[in-house]
């Protein structure tokens, strides 16, 4: 009854005063705090833009995403920043109120996306993220988002081998086959564990896989430590400044994301590279990123719409076809909805991966922090 | 009298406006930003003032300590050595009669000075890197240096790559004491008996010493600072300063350190303040040599 009653009120105001729609939307918690979806398009139409930040084209199909997403809905869509990281991304909201680059959504690390909830006392006050709950929010794991609606897990990577097959002849099937003599000095990271979260993902998985668990990381440091004594491990920028290094063969096997792999894969086929896909054997490790709403959002509109068309089954899709693992997996499959370039794009896990939940990951970064240049120095 | 002094004045006061621009860029550019960094390395995650963050750079506990040992060495090698060959190869510059080698060198040590970041790294990489050219000639004729210990993308590989555009800077920086040693010394320690070696023992290398010194504190610095291209080739696997504050400000892995990466920062401007007031203490002495 009293959300009817909300509903009822959002609509007419909206409808008295298209003006003040836009400013309805700027605290909207939802489609209905404001008159629901056709409102919210029209909203976004009216502000015309959407500002996205470090969402590379290569990174998880958001080349493809960004297009569709603008043509469907005549949106000009912006990133200036595209290779910028996690905290860089906070820092954006923080510090360009006002600006033309002002972002309004933003893709973090998960512990970043609390750190935009709580603040950083000395630094910044939280939340500079703004609540909201998307159509499909209830198909999202509880564990999975923030409880109040700040943020929402999007899309997840799985931590695999890309490896090129045009040099490499026998299909490396784990972390042991890459201590073999043919890599040697040849597997890259994306950047360091201790800057980069598929690197740091890199050495969790490695830890699994070494008798380690979410709870105990140190098999992993030692698996590079190991690595790096039989010469194999190559600490240069293998990802993170794109795939020049894999295309020159500097580095012939990275451990990386399964949709940074995919992307790869496209980029060096066409200068001859076979890179082959493997997901390491044994249970597979994933971490997945979150999605929120700026506070400060500029355009409130086009930023909840975007949140709306991603989580909505064409943007789960979409993600998925870049070979990312969308947050409502679960659901999409109960709802038979998954497309079938989206389950072409994905490897076939053999079992659930392993996620870590925060405080598991905030006691393996510490130790990662701690050992990793010893490690590998 | 009074007229030209009113006209000295009022030059002056020009002189002063033509400086603003550039004491407003030193200022925002540098001041501000290196103040920020100071005030937030002395205060905790909470805001408070602290020594906390200091005390965990300098815990021996912590990888930190350790980075500074690592970034000075590095600084302290590559600029030793820099200022060795550098030298030697100004001397020949100086002493060769042929002026436009002279000028060719010197304007391409002013571009190659300034060359660095990520397409420095790349250009090792594809030359000495584990796939590099030279690397693949070097291993045709049976020489693999990857095979003896060598890498590109270790202490030494960095040692190397830095010597590419610090070798440069100490020619242009040796270039004018080297051109102010007088002829007439040479002649003069050579009429008294001298050999050459004993010039340069006893007239040469201790007209060039403060010079030289000043030099290796401008390499130090150069070097102590260098970022992006170690990154692009380490990773911080060689543990560097520099990078290690990287991945503590702008990283998408460690959040909420960004004090501890400004207390790391305040330690490195410790460290060029130092250099750099060696510097301009020793630089003050050569001016008297250069007049």
């Amino acid at each position: 009854m009293l959300a009817a009653f909300a509903a009822v009120t959002g609509s007419t105001a909206s409808a008295a005063s298209a003006s003040s729609s836009d400013a309805c939307w700027a605290t909207a918690v939802n489609l209905a705090s404001c008159g629901g979806m056709s409102t919210l398009i029209a909203a976004a139409k009216a502000e015309g833009t959407l500002n996205l930040t470090a969402d590379p084209d290569t990174w998880a199909n958001y080349g493809n995403i960004i297009k569709d997403f603008g043509a469907k809905y005549g949106l000009k869509i912006n990133d200036f920043n595209p290779d910028g990281t996690s905290a860089e991304e906070l820092s954006e909201i923080n510090l360009d109120h006002g600006k033309s680059n002002e972002p309004d959504v933003v893709d973090v690390g998960p512990s970043f996306a609390e750190e935009g909830v709580h603040g950083v006392p000395g630094s910044f006050k939280g939340p500079i993220l703004a609540r909201y709950e998307t159509a499909e929010w209830s198909e999202i794991p509880a564990a999975w988002k923030s409880p109040v609606g700040y943020w929402a897990y999007d899309y997840s990577g799985v931590m695999s081998i890309g490896y090129n097959a045009s040099v490499i002849k026998t299909t490396p099937t784990g972390f042991a086959s890459l201590l073999l003599p043919e890599f040697k000095n040849a597997v890259g990271l994306s950047n360091s564990p201790t800057s980069s979260a598929a690197g740091f993902s890199a050495v969790y998985a490695a830890a699994l896989d070494n008798g380690g668990s979410l709870n105990n990381i140190l098999p992993g440091i030692s698996y590079f430590k190991h690595l790096n004594a039989v010469g194999n491990y190559n600490p240069t920028e293998a990802g993170g400044a794109g795939d020049a290094p894999m295309a020159d063969k500097t580095v012939l096997a990275t451990l990386d994301w399964t949709f940074n792999q995919l992307s790869w894969q496209k980029e060096l086929k066409a200068q001859g590279i076979d890179w082959k896909i493997v997901i390491p054997k044994g249970q597979p490790y994933a971490s997945y990123y979150a999605m929120a709403i700026s506070a400060f959002a500029p355009h409130p509109a086009a930023a909840r719409l975007f949140l709306e068309y991603m989580y909505s089954p064409t943007g789960q899709n979409l993600w998925m076809e870049g070979g990312a693992v969308p947050a409502t997996i679960t659901a999409m499959e109960a709802n038979h909805t998954v497309s079938s370039a989206a389950l072409a794009a994905v490897p076939a896990l053999s079992e659930a991966p392993a996620i870590a939940s925060q405080s598991q990951s905030d006691k393996a970064k510490n130790l990662v922090v701690a050992d990793w240049a010893s490690a590998v120095g | 009298m009074k007229s030209a002094g009113s006209g000295a004045r009022r030059f002056r006061f020009l002189a002063a406006i033509g400086v603003v621009p550039f004491l407003g860029y030193v200022a925002f550019f540098l001041i501000i930003p290196a103040g920020s960094v100071m005030i937030q390395a002395f205060r905790d995650n909470n805001g408070r003032l602290s020594l906390s963050n200091l005390a965990t750079v300098l815990s021996s506990q912590q990888p930190w300590l350790h980075s500074y040992v690592v970034s000075l060495e590095l600084s302290a090698v590559s600029a030793l050595i820099a200022a060795v060959l550098g030298l030697v190869g100004t001397v020949a510059l100086v002493s060769s009669s042929n002026l436009l080698a002279r000028r060719l060198v010197t304007t391409a040590c002013g571009v190659l000075a300034n060359t660095g970041g990520v397409p420095l790294a790349f250009a090792f990489i594809a030359t000495i890197g584990n796939a590099g050219v030279a690397t693949h000639v070097l291993a045709e004729i049976g020489f693999n240096p990857y095979d003896h210990g060598f890498s590109l993308f270790s202490f030494t590989g960095l040692v190397i790559v830095y010597l590419y555009f610090l070798l440069p800077l100490v020619v242009l920086l040796t270039l004018p004491p080297v051109e102010a040693l007088r002829r007439e010394w040479r002649e003069a320690a050579a009429t008294l008996g001298a050999s050459p070696r004993s010039y340069w023992q006893k007239v040469g290398l201790p007209v060039l010493t403060p010079p030289l010194i000043a030099t290796l504190m401008v390499l130090f610095m150069d070097a102590f600072a260098a970022y992006a291209t170690a990154q692009a080739l380490t990773t911080g696997s060689v543990p560097l300063v520099p990078i290690e504050i990287g991945a503590l400000l702008a990283g998408n892995v460690v959040s909420n350190q960004a004090n501890l990466g400004d207390a790391l920062g305040f330690g490195m401007i410790v460290i060029v303040v130092a250099a750099g007031v060696l510097y301009v203490l020793v630089q003050r002495r050569t001016a008297r040599w250069l007049r």
